[in-house]
C-alpha cells in the first residue's frame, strides 16, 4: 500500500492530519469545526509565517495543507509555492474570490483544489482524496513522464550528461538535491529539488531581463528572489535549460537542411546526435526564445544566412518547431512525427483560457478591467432597501455610531463635504440622472461611464485572446512541477504553442 | 406554563428566521452553522458570530479609514479587507452583506472612489441590520433555553 499505514491505522481518513491556515479568524473557526466534524486531526493558525514553522518543524506529520488565498503577510500563492517547493504536501485552497484568473493560478502553483467560501462539510469530508492521490501520482507520473521522454529525445539525456561533466561551471547532479538536511533525510520527499510552473516563468523572465551576457546563476538567484533557491539549484537549471534549446536548436537546422531528404526518419535522429555534441559549450549570444547557435554550427554562409532569415521571422521558426517534434493537436501543418515516439497528447495538457494574463502581483485582485469578474447576478439581492419597519423596535438601540451613519445617508443622495470632492474629481454625467430615475439601484451601478468602461473591459478580454504573447504560451499546462526532462518538453511546447505561419 | 413559553419561543425563533432567509439577509450556510453546533460546543454559532463581529466591525473601520484619506489610493488593501469580509460573511451565511462587498470590491477594482463610498455605506447598513436580527435571534434563543431548564455555561 502507498499509505502510511503507520499513521492512520486502518480507518484512513480519520485522524489524518490537516494543517488550516486562514487570516480570517471566523472562517478558520468554522473550518476547523467543520474538520473535526470529519474527525481529522486539525493544527490551525491565521498566521502564515507560523504555519511554514509548523510545517518545517515537523511536515513529516501533515497529510494536507488546507490555506486561503489573499492575506497580508504571505499570501495563499507564496505559500503554496513555498510548500511545493520545500515538501512535498498536498495543498488545498480555500477563498471567497471566485475569479478565474485567481482559480487558474493556484492550479499553476499545483494547488490540489480551490474551494470557495463557505466550505461545505461534504466537500471536506472528501478532500483525503487529494493524500491519496498524490501517493499514487507521484510515481506513476515520473515513470511515464520519463518513459515518453526517453524514447523521444534519448539522445538528449546522454549527452547532456556527457556535456555537464565537460562544463567547468560547478553545476553537479547535487545540486539538484535539495538542501535542506531534514528534507533530504527524509524517505517520503522528493529528494530533487522541484522546479514549478511558477518558479520556471520567475527563471525565464530573469533571463530575459539580464540579457544573454548577464545570466549567470548568481545574478538570476537574486532577480528571482526566491527563499530556499540555491545557486546551485539555478545553476543546474540554467545548464539544463541552454543545453535544451541548445539541443533544439540544433536539430532544428539539421532538419531544415535535410528537407529534402525523404529519409527523414533516420537522418533526423543523425541530425539530433551530431549537431548535439558539437554545440557542447554554453554559448555566449544565449537567448531563451531565439537561441543563436554556435558558429560552428553554421559551416556554410548558407546556413547562416537561413539561420538569420528564421530568427527574422519567429513564426517560421515554430513551423520548424513543428515539424521537428511532431504538432499539438491543434495545429494545421502536416502531421509526420519523425521520431519514433508515442502520442505527444499524453503529455500535452489543454490550454484552456489561453488569455487569462496572471498578474504577477502577489494579491487576488487585480486591477486590471478584464480579469473583473461578472458581478451582475449579485444586483438584485444589492438594490434591497431597507426600510426602518424591519428594522423592528429595539434596533434603533443598538446601532452604533458607525450604523448610524450608514443609515443617514441612505439613500445617498447627500454625500458630505469629503463625497463631494470625490464626486468632482470623479466627474460622473448623469449621475444624477441615474439616481432620480431608479433610486434603489446604488447609482455605482448606474454609471454610464461604468457600463461604458465595462463594456470596454469585456471588449479587451475578448481581444487579448489572440494576442497573447509567446512567453505565456508554454505554460498552459495544468501541471504543477517537473522534472529535468519535463523540463524538456516545456521548452518545446513554449515554441509550439504558437499559431505557425509558413 | 413552561412548555408553553418554550413553544412560543421556539415559534418566534423559527419566525424571525424565516423573515431572514426570505429577506435574503441569511443563506442556508447559516443553518450549516447550527448543525455543526453539538454537545461538545453548545455555543458554537454565537460564539462564531460574535467573533464575525468583531472582525467586522475592525474590517469596517479599516475600510472607512482607507476610503476617507484624501490621499487614498491603496484599492489593492481594499480589496484584501473585501476579501476577508465576503470570506467570514460567507462562512456565517451572511449572504446580503456578502453581497454587497461583492460589489463593493467590484467598483474597486475600477477604482471608482465614489462607488466604493457608495458601498461601504450600503455595506455598513447592511452589517447593522445583520447585528441586531442576529442578537434578536440570540437573545430568543436564550430565553428558549432558561425557559426549557437546560443551562448551558453562556460565554456571553
Amino acid at each position: 500500500m502507498l499509505l502510511k499505514e503507520n499513521s492512520h491505522g486502518d480507518q484512513f481518513p480519520v485522524g489524518m492530519q490537516v494543517l488550516a491556515i486562514d487570516a480570517n479568524f471566523v472562517c478558520l473557526k468554522y473550518l476547523v469545526t467543520v474538520l473535526q466534524q470529519c474527525r481529522y486531526k486539525v493544527t490551525a493558525t491565521t498566521d502564515a509565517e507560523e504555519a511554514l514553522q509548523i510545517l518545517r518543524n515537523k511536515n513529516e506529520e501533515f497529510d494536507i495543507v488546507i490555506t486561503d488565498v489573499v492575506r497580508e503577510d504571505i499570501d495563499g500563492f507564496k505559500l503554496l509555492q513555498i510548500i511545493s517547493l520545500e515538501m512535498d504536501i498536498p495543498v488545498v485552497m480555500v477563498s471567497a474570490n471566485d475569479d478565474v484568473s485567481n482559480i487558474m493560478r493556484s492550479i499553476k502553483h499545483g494547488a490540489r483544489d480551490y474551494l470557495l467560501k463557505p466550505v461545505r462539510l461534504q466537500e471536506m469530508m472528501n478532500i483525503w482524496q487529494h493524500v491519496i492521490r498524490k501517493n499514487l501520482d507521484n510515481p506513476e507520473k515520473s515513470s511515464i513522464t520519463k518513459e515518453i521522454i526517453d524514447q523521444k529525445i534519448s539522445t538528449l539525456k546522454r549527452t547532456r550528461n556527457q556535456s555537464t561533466k565537460e562544463e567547468d561551471e560547478s553545476t553537479k547532479e547535487e545540486g539538484e538535491t535539495n538542501t535542506h538536511p531534514d528534507i533530504a533525510s527524509s524517505s517520503r520527499k522528493k529528494s530533487r529539488m522541484t522546479w514549478t510552473q511558477e518558479l520556471h516563468e520567475k527563471f525565464l523572465d530573469a533571463i530575459q531581463e539580464l540579457g544573454n551576457e548577464e545570466a549567470v546563476p548568481n545574478t538570476i538567484l537574486k532577480i528571482m528572489n526566491v527563499p530556499g533557491l540555491t545557486r546551485e539549484n539555478v545553476a543546474s537549471h540554467l545548464q539544463k535549460y541552454r543545453n535544451i534549446l541548445k539541443k533544439q536548436k540544433a536539430t532544428m537546422n539539421q532538419q531544415k537542411n535535410r528537407e529534402p531528404n525523404l529519409n527523414r526518419n533516420s537522418t533526423n535522429m543523425h541530425g539530433c546526435h551530431t549537431a548535439y555534441q558539437s554545440t557542447s559549450a554554453v554559448p555566449s549570444n544565449f537567448h531563451p526564445v531565439n537561441l543563436v547557435p554556435n558558429s560552428e554550427e553554421l559551416a556554410s554562409s548558407k546556413q547562416l544566412y537561413q539561420y538569420y532569415m528564421q530568427s527574422r521571422q519567429y513564426p517560421m521558426e515554430q513551423g520548424m518547431h513543428n515539424h521537428v517534434y511532431g504538432n499539438p493537436p491543434s495545429t494545421p501543418l502536416p502531421t509526420e512525427n519523425y521520431l519514433p515516439v508515442p502520442d505527444l497528447k499524453l503529455l500535452k495538457f489543454p490550454s484552456v483560457f489561453p488569455g487569462i494574463k496572471v498578474v504577477d502581483g502577489c494579491l487576488g485582485i487585480s486591477s486590471g478591467p478584464s480579469n473583473t469578474p461578472p458581478f451582475s447576478p449579485s444586483i438584485p439581492d444589492v438594490c434591497y432597501i431597507p426600510s426602518t419597519q424591519m428594522l423592528g423596535d429595539n434596533a434603533s438601540t443598538q446601532i452604533d455610531a458607525i450604523s448610524q451613519h450608514g443609515l443617514a445617508a441612505w439613500p445617498p443622495q447627500d454625500f458630505g463635504p469629503g463625497q463631494h470632492a470625490v464626486k468632482n474629481f470623479v466627474n460622473e454625467p448623469g449621475d444624477t440622472n441615474c439616481e432620480r430615475k431608479n433610486i434603489d439601484l446604488p447609482d455605482y451601478m448606474q454609471d454610464p461611464n461604468l457600463t461604458d468602461l465595462k463594456g470596454k473591459g469585456k471588449a479587451k478580454a475578448v481581444q487579448y485572446f489572440p494576442e497573447h504573447p509567446h512567453m505565456e504560451s508554454g505554460f498552459h499546462q495544468y501541471r504543477n512541477s517537473f522534472t529535468d526532462d519535463e523540463l524538456t518538453m516545456m521548452v518545446k511546447e513554449f515554441n509550439d504553442d504558437d499559431p505557425p505561419k509558413l | 406554563m413552561l412548555g408553553l413559553g418554550v413553544d412560543r419561543l421556539r415559534a418566534d425563533m423559527n419566525r424571525l428566521l424565516a423573515l431572514l432567509f426570505h429577506q435574503g439577509v441569511l443563506d442556508e450556510q447559516f443553518l450549516q452553522l447550527q448543525q455543526l453546533q453539538d454537545e461538545s460546543s453548545p455555543n458554537f454559532v454565537s460564539e462564531v458570530v460574535n467573533i464575525y463581529f468583531h472582525e467586522s466591525e475592525k474590517l469596517l473601520r479599516n475600510l472607512r479609514g482607507l476610503l476617507m484619506d484624501k490621499e487614498f489610493s491603496d484599492y489593492k488593501k481594499i480589496g484584501i479587507h473585501l476579501n476577508q469580509f465576503m470570506g467570514s460573511s460567507s462562512s456565517i451565511g451572511a449572504k446580503r452583506v456578502r453581497n454587497v462587498c461583492v460589489a463593493f470590491r467590484a467598483a474597486s477594482e475600477q477604482n471608482n472612489r465614489a462607488g466604493c463610498l457608495r458601498a461601504l455605506e450600503l455595506l455598513e447598513h447592511e452589517y447593522c441590520y445583520l447585528k441586531n436580527k442576529l442578537h434578536e435571534l440570540f437573545h430568543i434563543e436564550q430565553q428558549r433555553v432558561l425557559a426549557a431548564g437546560v443551562r448551558y455555561p453562556m460565554q456571553h
